[in-house]
Order: structure tokens, then C-alpha cells, then sequence
């Protein structure tokens, strides 16, 4: 328990010490002087005198004392009184004009003093307010959890208490409020009052609900969006499992049925019909690469992409064995720098470098010796890489076809070939946020470039 | 000579029958083939029910299965087997039109024993069936039932 020490105490015991001092030294010194005068003077008459002029050399001196400590005792109180004033100043300041509504309330919670903000807020006059009670400001819906926290307050459990509720104006409209209730008590710890300061915090509160029910709506489109995209996905899905499946089949069956034909037959068919069965033979087969491409482009489209951190050299040389059988009887002089790690889909890329290689290789191979240089540059943001060799090329007039589906520079005769591997790689690369580009001319050969974001 | 048990085929396409047929006839494994035209009559098979009440109490040397069938497809029939105590040693493979990654990880968590696409090109389609005929019919060796 804290003991209190009331000021007063104190004060007495100044006063005393003070009094205390002057009696004794006033005694004192009377014996002493009249002693001393005694003494020396036996006069009667000089003594008298003497006497006199003693008395009043002592009160001049003890008048001075008087006087300088008087002076210092209001100089303190002047001192006081006007950080006094000051300070109701502030406080009148914010009482009347401030925003924040005040109040002080009793132990009933009656409200004793309210500001202008306060009612202001409440929508209350001032005589109105003071014929209810803190309690009947509440909205319902908290009011016996608000009750048992103010039963705290009044019980001197706690000194202050703050939430942020709803309160009801006198014209039944709700509000929002964030109160702060404290309690002053007495020196024996009873409770004197209250006070107790609101904050209209209305507006911010519907702003809260507006985000709250904006974000509410945005969720709901997101997932509407989302569901509508999965829906789409699947469809896609079934979509293309049906052309790899249903397509598929009776191209097997045409291709199977022919050449069932050619072998069983061949001596009882004349020279024409079995260059017929052989075309036919061969359209089959292309359709059925065209549809394995076209799948694979559907799926690279619905693929997500697997960020990993890649061995680019690792990769070209897993690229390359998976090439080799093609390239058994071409004499093909490879340049290979060293290549950086690079950031992306594992498999993706693999199909990028897999499309790129295979040009090179498909395109050099009129030439007597072919030459095809993999390289990169960096600079601060991308990696670029790419793929030079000395085939046929391309006019550049048609580089803005390259990167299309279906779209071939060269006509099947020549090169054989889907359209279908370059779209690829532009939408892999593109996946990737990187870029994908060409250089050529007929004739000399092409590069192909593509670069790739650093992590 | 040894005795060769059945190859059962389940392929509900009568072209793809015949075409698989021609190309297991090249191994001399033809007359084994029992082709049934989907997943409920594979089963009606191994269980013994249906036409096949009378047959040879005998489980197949290996299962050809496609994947897209009537009624029970591929996938379920795998299933089924698998669960079952007397048939889940069976070898499947299943050879079906397209490679479609969720199928084939299911099949493989299913326990398949082998997954084959079917070629477009006839020629590879043979080299394929007779390279299934030859392992499991000929190579395979299974344990007693």
C-alpha cells in the first residue's frame, strides 16, 4: 500500500520550524542584549535609551528578514498561479473548441460537465444530457459488455478503459466512437469521477466498411473469374484430349490399313496405285506430326511455369544426345561457349533449345559443312542466348511470320516441317518474360536469339 | 514347345483389333489373342462369367489395355485388377491413342506395368506390338498362380 503524505503536514511544519527559530533567537537575543547593556551601561537614563534603540535596530532587522521572505513566497505563488491559468487556458481551448468530445461523469455515470463536442457528437443539448446517464449513449448490441467494463472503473478495478463502439444520437442514428473513460479517486483509493473523452470516428468506420465490402466483392469476382477459367481450362483439356485421342485414331487406321494393303498386294497392284497408297501413307503421317505439334502447343499454353535455377551447358548436352540419332550422317562443326545458369522451366526451355537446335541442324543440311556456334551475352537485367548456323537463312522481309503458328518460309518440299516449333518457342520465352528474335539472310545463315530475365 | 497362354486384348475399336492382330501374327502370337470389346467384358473374362463361364481356368500371360472404352474404361479396369487378390499379378500394359500426362500418372500409380502410345505410322505400330508380344508373352517369366 502506498502511503500518502498530505502537503499540509509539511507546510505546519515550516511554519513552525520558522516560528520556532524566530522565538528562540528572539528570546536569546533579548537576555543576551539586556544582559550585555546591564553590563556595561549603569545609567538608568542611558539605559532606557540604549534599550530603545536596540529594540529598534532588532525590528528594523527582523522587518527586512520579514519582508524578503514574504516577497519570495509570492514571487513562487504569482509563479504558480499563472502556469494555472495557462494551463486552463489550453484546456478551456480544447474543452470548448476541440473535436474531441469530453465529459465528466459521476459514480452513477451522470454526466456533472459536458463540452460543446460532446454533445455536438450526441445530438444532445446540454440540459438534455445532464438528465441522462454515459450508459444510455450505447448501442445495445455491447451495451452489458460496456456495462461490466464501467463497473470496473466505478469500482476503482481499473483507471481507464478504451474501445471503439457505437454509440445512439438522440436522433436514433448510430455512430461510431472511440472512447477513452478515465477514473480519478480519491486518496483512499474511492472513486471522485470520471472523465470521459469520445471521438467521432464515424466516417473512418464506413470508410472500413466500404474497403471491407469492396474487397468482399473483388474476392467474389476473383473466384467467379477463377472458376469460369478452370471451367475453360477443362473444356480445353477435354478438348484436346479428343483431338489427340479421336484424331488420332483413324489417321492409325488409314496409315495401317494402307500399308497392310501395299505389303499384302503389292505384286497384284500396278506401279501408280502404289505411289497413291505411298502418298497417302506419308499425309497421314505428317497430319498425325501435325497433331502431336499442335498438342504440344496447347500444352505449353496451359503449362505453369516451374522457375528453377538451370545448368544451361547441362541442358544443351541433354539436347544434343536427344538429337543425335538425326544428326548420324551430317558432318556438323558445333562451337559451344560456355553458357550462364539461367532462371525458368526446366522442361519449357528444354523445348526452346530442342526447336532451335533442330532448325539449325534442318537448315544446314544442304551445306557441305555445317556450322552451328550456341552462345550468350549478359548485360545487367537479361541473359541472352543464341543459336547462329550457316544454312539456307531467310529473307528478313518475312521475319515477322517466323513466330506464327503455321507460318513456314520454306515450302515443304524443301524442309518439312509443322509451323508449329517457333510459335512455340515465342510462347515459352514470352511465359518467361523474356524475348525472342531472329537474324538472317538467304543464303548465309540465322541466328536466333532469345533472352531471359536474371532472377 | 512350350504351352503359351492368352494374350487378352481389350480395345473396343474392331480396326485397331485387327491392325494389332496383323502385327502380332508376324511373332506367331495371333492364336493367342482373346479380343474383348471393353472394360466390363475384360473383367466378365477373368472372373469367369458371362461367355467366358466355361473357359480354361487360366489368367492371361498379359492384358493389352485402351484406355478410352465404353461402359468401363481402361483406367478402372486397372483398378479393379489391382485390388483384386487373385488377378493382380496380371502384367498390363496399356496402349492407348494419346500420351496424356494425368492418365499415365494415374496408371502408373495404379500399378500398370508398361504405358504405350500408338504410332500414327503403321510401321512403328508393328514394331511396337511385336516388341510387347515378344517381352511379355515370350521373355516375362510370371510367378505360379
Amino acid at each position: 500500500m502506498k502511503t500518502h503524505k498530505p502537503n499540509f503536514l509539511k507546510n505546519i511544519k515550516f511554519e513552525y520550524k520558522i516560528t520556532l527559530i524566530y522565538l528562540i533567537f528572539g528570546i536569546l537575543w533579548i537576555l543576551f542584549s539586556d544582559g550585555l547593556l546591564d553590563f556595561l551601561i549603569k545609567d538608568d537614563s542611558l539605559l532606557t535609551k540604549f534599550q530603545t534603540f536596540k529594540g529598534t535596530i532588532f525590528i528594523i532587522v527582523t522587518s527586512v528578514f520579514l519582508y524578503i521572505l514574504v516577497r519570495k513566497h509570492m514571487q513562487n505563488l504569482r509563479i504558480a498561479e499563472l502556469q494555472l491559468i495557462e494551463s486552463k487556458f489550453r484546456f478551456d481551448k480544447l474543452h470548448e473548441k476541440g473535436p474531441f468530445g469530453m465529459a465528466i461523469t459521476d459514480k452513477e455515470f451522470r454526466f456533472e460537465k459536458v463540452n460543446p463536442a460532446f454533445y455536438t457528437i450526441m445530438g444532445y443539448t446540454e440540459t438534455e444530457l445532464r438528465k441522462l446517464t454515459f450508459k444510455e449513449l450505447l448501442h445495445p448490441d455491447e451495451l452489458k459488455k460496456d456495462v461490466l467494463n464501467i463497473q470496473k472503473l466505478t469500482d476503482g478495478i481499473v483507471t481507464d478503459y478504451k474501445t471503439e463502439k457505437r454509440f445512439i444520437r438522440k436522433d436514433g442514428q448510430i455512430i461510431w466512437g472511440a472512447l477513452t473513460a478515465t477514473s480519478t479517486l480519491s486518496n483512499d483509493g474511492q472513486f471522485q469521477f470520471s472523465l470521459v473523452i469520445i471521438e467521432d470516428i464515424t466516417e473512418r468506420k464506413q470508410a472500413e466498411e466500404e474497403i471491407k465490402k469492396l474487397n468482399a466483392e473483388l474476392e467474389f469476382k476473383v473466384k467467379l473469374r477463377t472458376s469460369q477459367l478452370e471451367t475453360t481450362n477443362k473444356e480445353l483439356e477435354a478438348f484436346s484430349y479428343s483431338v489427340s485421342h479421336d484424331l488420332r485414331a483413324p489417321l492409325r487406321h488409314i496409315n495401317g490399313y494402307v500399308n497392310l494393303l501395299n505389303e499384302r498386294f503389292h505384286n497384284d497392284l500396278p506401279e501408280k496405285a502404289i505411289h497413291y497408297l505411298e502418298t497417302i501413307a506419308n499425309a497421314t503421317n505428317q497430319m498425325g506430326t501435325l497433331i502431336d505439334d499442335l498438342l504440344q502447343f496447347s500444352r505449353t499454353g496451359r503449362q505453369e511455369v516451374q522457375h528453377t535455377t538451370i545448368d544451361m551447358n547441362g541442358l544443351i548436352k541433354e539436347v544434343l544426345e536427344q538429337i543425335k540419332p538425326d544428326i548420324e550422317n551430317r558432318k556438323i562443326n558445333w562451337t559451344i561457349q560456355e553458357l550462364p545458369e539461367a532462371y525458368g522451366d526446366y522442361s519449357l526451355l528444354k523445348q526452346v533449345w530442342l526447336n532451335l537446335l533442330d532448325n539449325a541442324v534442318k537448315y544446314t543440311r544442304n551445306e557441305k559443312l555445317a556450322e552451328i556456334s550456341i552462345g550468350s551475352t549478359e548485360n545487367q537485367e537479361n541473359i541472352q542466348f543464341f543459336v547462329r548456323d550457316n544454312g539456307v537463312g531467310f529473307d528478313m522481309k518475312y521475319a515477322n511470320k517466323l513466330f506464327g503458328v503455321f507460318q513456314r518460309l520454306h515450302s515443304h518440299s524443301e524442309f518439312e516441317g509443322t509451323g508449329i516449333g517457333l510459335a512455340n518457342v515465342h510462347r515459352i520465352i514470352q511465359k518467361h518474360h523474356g524475348q525472342v528474335w531472329a537474324d538472317a539472310k538467304p543464303s548465309t545463315g540465322a541466328t536466333f536469339f532469345f533472352s531471359l530475365p536474371k532472377k | 514347345m512350350f504351352e503359351l497362354k492368352t494374350i487378352l486384348l481389350v480395345e473396343d475399336n474392331p480396326q485397331d483389333v485387327e491392325l494389332t492382330i496383323e502385327a502380332l501374327k508376324e511373332n506367331n502370337l495371333s492364336n493367342h489373342v482373346v479380343a474383348v470389346g471393353d472394360g466390363v467384358e475384360a473383367m466378365e473374362y477373368l472372373n469367369y462369367e458371362g461367355k467366358f463361364k466355361n473357359r480354361v481356368k487360366s489368367n492371361p500371360i498379359v492384358m493389352l489395355l485402351d484406355i478410352k472404352m465404353p461402359r468401363m474404361d481402361g483406367i478402372e479396369v486397372l483398378e479393379a485388377i489391382r485390388k483384386n487378390e487373385k488377378l493382380k499379378t496380371i502384367p498390363i500394359v496399356m496402349l492407348t491413342s494419346s500420351r496424356e500426362e494425368p492418365d499415365l500418372k494415374k496408371c502408373y500409380a495404379l500399378g500398370v506395368n508398361a504405358y504405350v502410345v500408338k504410332p500414327v505410322n503403321f510401321q512403328d505400330f508393328m514394331v511396337a506390338v511385336k516388341q510387347i508380344g515378344i517381352f511379355w508373352a515370350m521373355l516375362n517369366e510370371l510367378p505360379l498362380e
